[in-house]
């Protein structure tokens, strides 16, 4: 066993070191907060996306051609550990960048490669996925948006939802519905849609915690050039799924949310009426119980990287991550305002430093038990994938669709 | 980044656990629930692989391989439920060789490493001692019975006692997990030696590391049972591994266990190099493992149905060994209580 960086990766991390600590805005603190509005937010990550890609640290993985590092994906994760030092602009490009760009440069011609990947790695265009609908969210081969092929374009009606940044993004990926008389699986396609296009529509959707990250879109009429398509018409599954692999090699991704740490930290300082909060045994019984999840999980991270190292990619067994973190932010969160007690119900700016942070986790926690895969459905994943186990009967794969949703 | 096992060891683990399947399949553990016999076979199999002398150094007999190799036999003692005097391998042998004197450690140490002894320790009982020589009484002892010499605490230092002397009267005692024979050892004023070091806590967290793998073994095994069981048994028409109840239990149990199985590692490379953060690893591994194998045994045993409750099934053996091993150095709550300790006053690991 050896957890030291290869003699190459040394290298590159104390490279990346240096390079955020001259070119990084300063770290405010613990804890991600909200950003005032989306355009404070956007011009911010705009900013340091261009600086990132300048020096090559925007795209660490993706090739050089198009303006990527030309790096590793072990080099990409050393970079985003030293990146999470600081207090930089995140949530704007990850989507773009951490699943878009990659489906492109999987799946798109030359053509689409040369026109969109060194836009987005620079930071200049901003990508969004369009991949959930109103009836269709786990089930996500049950999405209605029709595309249908009228000369050398493709005319698009129908409703995404859920859509991640959708109100800034200049284009996204779409998948939709182009033969209704095929199987669910085998009637989909997956484009490239112009978010600026007339038709489509952006309305944003007031969440839980009150922020605004994503919306309805509605699209009426947008019409796609045919040179947008990625897939084959009825390929878009599988597509799909490639986007959604990339979404793994997010390895070790902080989400954001506060973890053992933030409970140690605060129950240390935090007096309540039965006394210092670290001294209950049921508080200190959470925090060990916390700290051997994160920890490990940190020590699974560092699994991924020794097997990155041998060439192999991350498999479904990375479902763990985020079905572990996000239920124990919100168990953290949750105890951390009970220790509050009745001034537990009051927002957090007004609870003092570091508790927005728990109070994020307490609203954002939810969402993070369902974005990107529910609880359910990643341990499904993990007992069909890993474990092996049989795929639940069904019967809605196998009749024309439009038979099925008649 | 290379956190894994080397290869040599690696396949070291894969020999372990094959040889010791053979040596000790599930029929036999379910033999010994009625004969509470140690294993004699799968014993001395492990003293010819080299496991038993792997924590003794070469000037005691020993091959110096340190304590990686009875890390990895202890996962497979675990997978195959074998019925072993462990506590002689995981807790008595390091503590000779780290405190023992040198006289006490050539009497016992070559003896141990070829496994014509065994050794039990008790340290955590209050015995009285005088002249050298101790009296009273220590229970439950874990591999206390047919054991050649026992390491007990009185007058708070650490005596060795040479359990072939007269004054020794050892009773077994009835245990929940009969391959993990447990017994009364009392002393009336018998000759004891006194150890030189007292610097118990290495040997402690050697042995709760080597448990820690042994409960990751067992877990694992009474998982792979219950995905082969899920996937046959029928019911509804169809497969109750395809009912959505179940798959989610496998896969909670399945993420216990890897977690687990990342702090045992990380235990091990602590314990392997002498890292300064062994306390905190080892504490993290004991109490993910325990927490994981009786989760593991508890709602495998649940997923075979009425079958689980019987002798003929495995889900008992795995049933009785998470209790026993659960058991043994103190329960996970305190673990995870010294744990929180210790990272409320700021320690963090090294890696
Ligand atoms: C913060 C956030 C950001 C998002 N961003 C995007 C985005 O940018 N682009 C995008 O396309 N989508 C996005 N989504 C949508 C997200 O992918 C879906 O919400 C998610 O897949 C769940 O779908 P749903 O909301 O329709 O819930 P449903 O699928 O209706 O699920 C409802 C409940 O049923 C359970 N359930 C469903 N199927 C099963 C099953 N087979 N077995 C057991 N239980 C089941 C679920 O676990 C859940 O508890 C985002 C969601 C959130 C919360």
């Amino acid at each position: 066993m050896d957890f030291a960086d290869s003699p190459i990766d040394a290298q590159f991390r104390a490279q990346a070191r240096e390079w955020l600590a001259a070119h990084a805005p300063v770290t405010r603190g613990r804890g991600r907060v909200a950003w005032p509005d989306d355009a404070t937010l956007v011009a911010a990550a705009r900013e340091w996306q261009s600086k990132k890609a300048a020096a090559g640290y925007a795209a660490i993985a993706l090739p050089r051609e198009y303006g990527g590092g030309g790096g590793t994906t072990t080099q990409q994760i050393i970079f985003r550990q030293e990146e999470e030092r600081y207090d930089v602009p995140f949530g704007v490009y990850e989507i773009g960048l951490g699943m878009c760009v990659p489906t492109l440069l999987a799946l798109g011609s030359d053509k689409v490669k040369e026109r969109f990947v060194a836009r987005a790695i620079s930071g200049a265009e901003i990508w969004c996925q369009l991949f959930s609908e109103p009836a269709a969210g786990s089930d996500l081969a049950a999405l209605r948006t029709k595309a249908v092929k009228t000369g050398e374009n493709w005319l698009v009606d129908g409703q995404k939802v859920w859509t991640t940044g959708a109100q800034f993004s200049d284009y996204g990926l779409l998948l939709a519905r182009t033969d209704s008389s095929a199987t669910k699986h085998a009637g989909l396609t997956l484009f490239i849609i112009d978010m600026r296009a007339p038709g489509v529509e952006v309305r944003p959707i007031r969440q839980l915690d009150g922020g605004v990250e994503f919306n309805e879109v509605f699209l009426s009429g947008v019409m796609i050039p045919d040179e947008f398509r990625l897939t084959v018409p009825g390929g878009g599954w599988a597509g799909a799924m490639t986007t959604l692999m990339f979404e793994r090699l997010n390895v070790g991704a902080n989400i954001g949310l506060i973890d053992s740490s933030t409970l140690i930290d605060i129950s240390r300082r935090l007096e309540t009426s039965t006394g210092r909060a670290s001294d209950d045994p049921h508080v200190r019984d959470i925090i060990a119980q916390a700290y051997l999840n994160d920890r490990g999980l940190k020590l699974l991270t560092y699994r991924t990287l020794t097997n990155l190292g041998r060439g192999q990619l991350p498999g479904p067994e990375q479902s763990i991550t985020k079905l572990v973190i996000a239920s124990q932010a919100q168990l953290i969160a949750n105890l951390l305002l009970d220790l509050r007690g009745q001034e537990g119900a009051l927002v957090g700016s007004a609870l003092g430093d570091g508790w927005e942070a728990v109070e994020r986790s307490w609203s954002f926690g939810a969402a993070m038990r369902i974005a990107g895969g529910t609880d359910e459905i990643l341990r499904n994943v993990i007992a069909e994938r890993v474990l092996g186990l049989p795929a639940a009967k069904r019967d809605d794969t196998t009749r024309p669709f439009n038979e099925d949703a008649a | 980044m290379e956190f894994d096992f080397s290869e040599d060891y690696r396949l070291l683990a894969d020999q372990l656990r094959r040889a010791l399947e053979e040596a000790a399949p599930l029929e036999a553990a379910r033999k010994t629930v009625d004969t509470g016999q140690i294993n004699v076979t799968a014993w001395e199999l492990l003293g010819e692989m080299g496991i038993l002398a792997s924590g003794i150094s070469t000037d005691f007999g020993g091959n110096g391989l340190g304590p990686l190799p009875v890390c990895l036999a202890a996962e497979a003692i675990g997978w195959s439920v074998a019925a072993i005097p462990t506590a002689s391998l995981y807790h008595a042998t390091p503590l000779i060789q780290s405190c023992g004197s040198p006289e006490q450690q050539d009497r016992w140490l070559p003896a141990l490493a070829s496994g014509s002894a065994t050794a039990c320790v008790a340290t955590d009982s209050a015995l009285a001692v005088e002249d050298d020589h101790i009296t009273g009484v220590i229970s439950p002892v874990s591999g206390g019975t047919g054991a050649s010499v026992a390491i007990v605490r009185a007058n708070n230092q650490l005596w060795l006692v040479d359990m072939a002397e007269n004054a020794v009267e050892q009773e077994a005692l009835e245990s929940r997990d009969p391959g993990r024979q447990l017994c009364r050892i009392t002393f009336r004023n018998t000759p004891a030696t006194r150890m030189t070091g007292d610097d118990a806590d290495l040997a402690l967290n050697h042995a709760v590391v080597c448990v820690a793998f042994e409960q990751i073994g067992g877990a694992s095994r009474a998982l792979n049972g219950a995905i082969d069981y899920s996937r046959e048994r029928r019911a509804f028409g169809q497969t109750i591994g395809s009912y959505q109840a179940i798959k989610h239990k496998l896969a909670d149990i399945w993420t216990k266990i890897e977690i687990a199985r990342a702090h045992a590692m990380y235990a091990a490379w602590s314990l392997g190099t002498g890292a300064v953060d062994l306390p905190l690893a080892a504490a993290a591994a004991r109490a993910s493992a325990t927490e994981a194998y009786l989760f593991a045994a508890q709602e495998t045993l649940q997923v075979h149905g009425g079958y689980g409750f019987t002798f003929e099934s495995d889900s008992h053996l795995f049933y009785r060994r998470a209790r026993a091993l659960a058991a043994c150095y103190g329960p996970a709550v305190e673990w995870r209580s010294r744990l929180a300790a210790r990272l409320i006053a700021g320690e963090t690991t090294k890696h």
